[in-house]
């Protein structure tokens, strides 16, 4: 062997290198035993650190105008120090005497919680501060056993919006191995509906620590040297697109119906005003714990209080899809606003069956301005057999449908528009079905499936022009310390309709509000124009679905507004909350930018 | 002719090693059975060494895609398993965790790969295709998410790059977008840091051609860093610091480094003796069998018994140099510097981390922890160095 000395360049460079990341590595070691051996002699002997969490609170949510929706209130929280609590028979009189809370359930709980055996394990939550206090004076009583606070969510206008605000809960085991890696652990809470779930991460802010030098009997020596403290992040406050004012409204019109969807929106930015969905429910009990009777009203699967009707729940559109079928006859050159069809009597036999108008004495001769109006379905069959189920099914999913929205509080439904491969499978091959199929497609009926909020995103467009808005209820969201975060508009396609089509819509529109024999005569107003349209699904499992969806002033739309009544019989009939809605939001209320 | 000649050196400073393990880990728990399992790991290991001491180089060399295509596989198999935490391979009457092999699958192939190329080393080509290379197991270890493991891989890129014959320079140009960005923490820094570059490059009378990208890259990663990070929120931040220094949740790793810097810390200059570690049977301190065994060797013997291990260690490491400096041709020398920088990363990585100057990467100390996929791939990288010695400059 030669000397010590490396023959190759690079082998003597690798050998200088590692060297010195010894001699470091070695030094601090040095440092940790030799010189600051007394310090964590010291701490591995008689004391222990105890870190106590600093929860963050969680972020507001605020109406467009500023107007709190959700805010906290501070509660105590009592947890137990899994290594510091010693299970005995005095304490345990002791805690059950203060807090009610017995072995049993103190036991499950050092189960469930505890990543280290350092870190509080509540047991005892929204405990008032009496009882604290008590806590406080014999803390000498109580080894192991600290308090926190701990905000909890209140919602002064209790069910208002409830859909789209969501509520928090205890975070489940699916939510918590999903969100693992995002740091969240189990007994956090978290958003579990509307937008306290899609923006838990920006509401739910970042809990910080404390840590503590502690004696064995629990008493605090002081701060551990060398360890900051870690900060707490509150929240970030969600300033949120609807408005209160317009919300309570349309809550109180809504009011008397059992099931039934309400939506406002700015068709300029697929903004919401305002989003109701029957039935409701009080955010106020989740703060709680919820009794077993009221769990299972509130998972009843016939009426679902928890679903949002908005964009969970589809419906067949009726005629308030006839636009689609409209606009695609105008641009493909089929119609213009004055092309008469042969005229209606009250129905069309096609194939081998008779197809009724559900005005069974008939329109007469109808151009299409008043088909629209009067909604003519005699009209629409004719058009839809020059359309094409093919173009139709196109013009469809162009139009938003049979896609999620991408509103911003999911889950939400995607509907479902059928094209002709639907129909080959469905009836195995091409002679198992007629253009019958399409006729009833084109009036809004069949399997044709909507969410209401996809209506409403259709109508938004026709309002504005042509720019398909994915709607929002969050606009901004303001982290503390740091600028605001502007939740942009979201363009996600364009109608596909020509300019020339666009305007027949809107003329067809108005003449469906304020014409003559007007289907939605009930949503006029005297000094403002509004266009918009009727609709009555045939629901099979009952009465009929009624609708109803318009936009004011009809010249520059600066609202849109969706009335869904389930078992409603019919449209016309509902047509009034709009024009009461429309009324309030134009003399009363206009919400500023 | 073949050389029957044996690094003792290596041998027993390598079973040393294992046996201070094997005894730390019954000072933990003498009576559970942690410790014969790991005394069974090392049997299983010493058969994995004379394995690999048997086996001619030429054969790695041969199969070098191969074991790149097994290492893909091995790591994509961990990925698409469920869980939260994806280390672990369990193939039903093992598991076991594949990123320990992985490590030595890839000495192999960017060994292949290098040595195929060695008279272009310097080319574009060469050195962006071993970048690529490492690059898709970085990016599924990464993805894991196992930070220690995808360090181990750049190290052993850069080491064995280098020892293939690139330039310092070189690896100073392709380190210097990442040195760039570190160094724009504050402007002070990155400006001397700046300056000299420029300097090096000017005197190493680097090409204009060359000269002037990398300083626009630089200065852009400059400028931009910091504007970047002011610009994003502070809890996405936090994310990242999290992400690169785990100690910094304090009700996860956090608290474990601050329990680990009192075991390690507590046992002062000789130690609280054998058996006698108070935090450690307390239980004080997590994973004290694994990643934290070096913490259980400072509270019980000190700063002598620490000096100890860090000096069989550094033994070994001179020993692999010695062996890489000595191999016959460029492949096996790669091959040694290769794993000479897993053995090193490791244990350098997992003391740092145990003192509390490195992020908790959840990385072995080769040898010592609990485990067997990382000891017996440690047994194996000794017998291949023992093979690599065997047939050393004075072999045919």
């Amino acid at each position: 062997m030669k000397s010590s000395r490396f023959g190759i360049k690079s082998n003597r460079y690798i050998f200088y290198t590692l060297s010195v990341v010894f001699l470091l590595l070695f030094g601090n070691i040095a440092y940790l035993q030799a010189v600051k051996g007394d310090y964590y002699y010291r701490l591995s002997e008689s004391n222990r650190i105890r870190i106590v969490p600093k929860k963050a609170p969680r972020g507001r949510i605020i109406d467009r105008r500023g107007k709190v929706l959700v805010d906290n209130r501070p509660t105590y929280t009592i947890s137990l120090i899994p290594f510091e609590f010693r299970k005995s028979k005095e304490i345990l009189a002791r805690l059950e005497k203060l807090l009610g809370i017995t072995e049993e359930q103190i036991d499950k709980a050092m189960e469930k919680g505890g990543i280290t055996r350092y870190s509080p394990v509540p047991v005892a939550r929204q405990v008032d501060f009496e009882t604290v206090s008590i806590m406080q004076e014999h803390l000498l009583d109580y080894p192991g056993v600290i308090y926190q606070i701990d905000p909890v969510r209140v919602y002064p206008w209790k069910s208002h919006a409830a859909h789209a605000i969501g509520y928090v809960g205890e975070i489940n085991v699916p939510e918590l191995r999903a969100l693992y890696t995002k740091g969240y652990k189990a007994g956090d809470f978290v958003g579990k509906l509307g937008i306290e779930k899609a923006y838990d991460w920006f509401l739910r802010g970042r809990d910080g620590a404390e840590y503590l030098e502690v004696r064995v009997t629990g008493e605090v020596v002081g701060p551990v040297e060398g360890r900051a403290n870690i900060l707490t992040i509150p929240g970030a406050d969600i300033v949120t697109s609807i408005d209160l004012g317009l919300q309570a409204y349309a809550e109180t019109l809504m009011a008397g119906i059992d099931r039934g969807v309400f939506i406002a929106m700015d068709p300029t930015n697929g903004e919401i005003y305002a989003m109701v969905s029957r039935p409701s429910f009080d955010l106020e009990l989740f703060t709680r714990t919820i009794t077993d009777s009221i769990w299972r009203l509130l998972n009843d699967t016939e009426i679902h209080p928890l679903l949002n009707r908005c964009t969970q729940g589809t419906y067949p559109p009726a005629s308030t899809y006839k636009l689609v079928t409209a606009m695609g006859a105008v641009d493909e050159g089929i119609a213009n606003a004055n092309t008469r069809l042969e005229a209606c009597h009250g129905s069309i036999f096609y194939g081998d069956r008779w197809f009724r108008c559900w005005s069974r004495g008939g329109h007469g001769n109808v151009n299409l301005i008043e088909a629209i109006a009067q909604s003519c379905d005699v009209y629409f069959y004719q058009l839809a057999l020059y359309l094409g189920i093919d173009r139709w099914s196109e013009l469809s999913k162009e139009s938003g449908f049979g896609r999620k929205t991408e509103i911003d509080i999911p889950p939400e439904a995607t509907g479902f528009v059928p094209d002709r491969e639907f129909f080959n499978r469905r009836f195995g091959g091409r002679s198992g079905w007629g253009g019958g199929v399409q006729l009833n497609l084109t009036i809004g009926q069949g399997e044709l499936l909507v969410t209401p909020i996809q209506l409403a995103q259709y109508y938004c467009a026709i309002a504005n022009g042509g720019t398909i808005y994915s709607p929002k209820v969050v606009k901004e969201i303001r982290p503390p310390m740091d600028r605001p975060l502007i939740v942009e508009p979201k363009i996600t396609g364009r109608l596909p309709a020509s300019r020339e089509a666009l305007r027949i819509a809107n003329k067809g529109l108005i003449e469906a509000v304020n014409g003559h024999l007007a289907t939605g005569a009930w949503a006029q107003l005297p000094d403002v124009v509004v266009a918009g349209k009727t609709g009555t699904a045939q629901n099979p499992h009952g009465h009929d679905h009624a609708w109803f969806v318009g936009y004011a002033p009809a010249e520059s739309p600066r609202v849109v507004v969706l009335i869904l009544v389930e078992q409603g019989y019919s449209g016309g009939a509902w047509a009034y909350i709009a024009r009461d809605f429309l009324w309030y939001y134009f003399n009363i209320y206009e919400p500023r930018a | 002719m073949m050389r029957t000649a044996i690094d003792w050196t290596l041998l027993i400073v390598a079973l040393l090693l294992a046996v201070i393990g094997i005894l730390l880990i019954y000072t933990v728990s003498p009576t559970s059975r942690f410790w014969t399992k790991q005394a069974i790991y090392l049997g299983v290991g010493l058969v994995a060494m004379f394995i690999a001491w048997r086996i001619p180089m030429r054969v790695h060399y041969s199969i070098g895609w191969i074991y790149y295509a097994i290492l893909i596989v091995l790591l994509g198999a961990v990925l698409v398993q469920s869980g939260e935490v994806k280390r672990w391979l369990n193939l039903g009457f093992v598991s076991f965790q594949p990123s320990e092999f992985a490590k030595v699958l890839m000495v192999f192939a960017i060994g292949r790969f290098l040595y195929d190329h060695k008279r272009e080393i310097e080319t574009p080509k060469v050195i962006i295709g071993a970048i690529l290379l490492t690059a898709v197991p970085f990016a599924i270890v990464m993805g894991q998410p196992d930070l220690g493991t995808s360090m181990v891989f750049t190290a052993i890129l850069v080491t064995m790059l280098y020892t293939a014959g690139l330039q310092e320079i070189t690896l100073l140009i392709l380190a210097s977008p990442f040195l760039s960005m570190v160094s724009a923490v504050h402007w002070i820094p990155w400006a001397i840091y700046f300056v000299l570059l420029i300097l090096i490059l000017w005197f190493t009378r680097t090409r204009l051609a060359l000269f002037l990208p990398v300083i626009i890259v630089n200065l852009a990663l400059g400028v931009l860093t910091p504007a970047i990070w002011r610009s994003i929120h502070d809890y996405q931040k936090e994310r990242i610091l999290v992400f690169l220094d785990p100690g910094r949740d304090p009700f996860g790793a956090g608290y474990q480094i601050i329990q680990s810097k009192i075991a390690l810390g507590s046992g002062q200059f000789w130690g609280k003796g054998f058996m006698a570690g108070t935090q450690v049977n307390l239980a004080f301190l997590p994973a004290r069998h694994t990643d934290f065994i070096f913490a259980v060797l400072g509270e019980q013997f000190g700063l002598i018994g620490c000096t100890i291990v860090l000096a069989l260690f550094a033994v070994l490491f001179y020993r692999i140099l010695r062996i890489a400096d000595e191999a016959r041709n460029l492949y096996t020398r790669m091959i040694a510097i290769g794993c000479g920088s897993i053995l090193f990363f490791g244990a350098v990585v997992n003391i740092g981390m145990v003192s509390g100057v490195m992020p908790v990467t959840g990385l072995p100390l080769p040898f010592l922890s609990l485990g067997g996929t990382s000891l017996i791939s440690s047994m194996f990288i000794i017998g291949l160095l023992q093979n690599i010695y065997a047939h050393g400059v004075e072999g045919p």
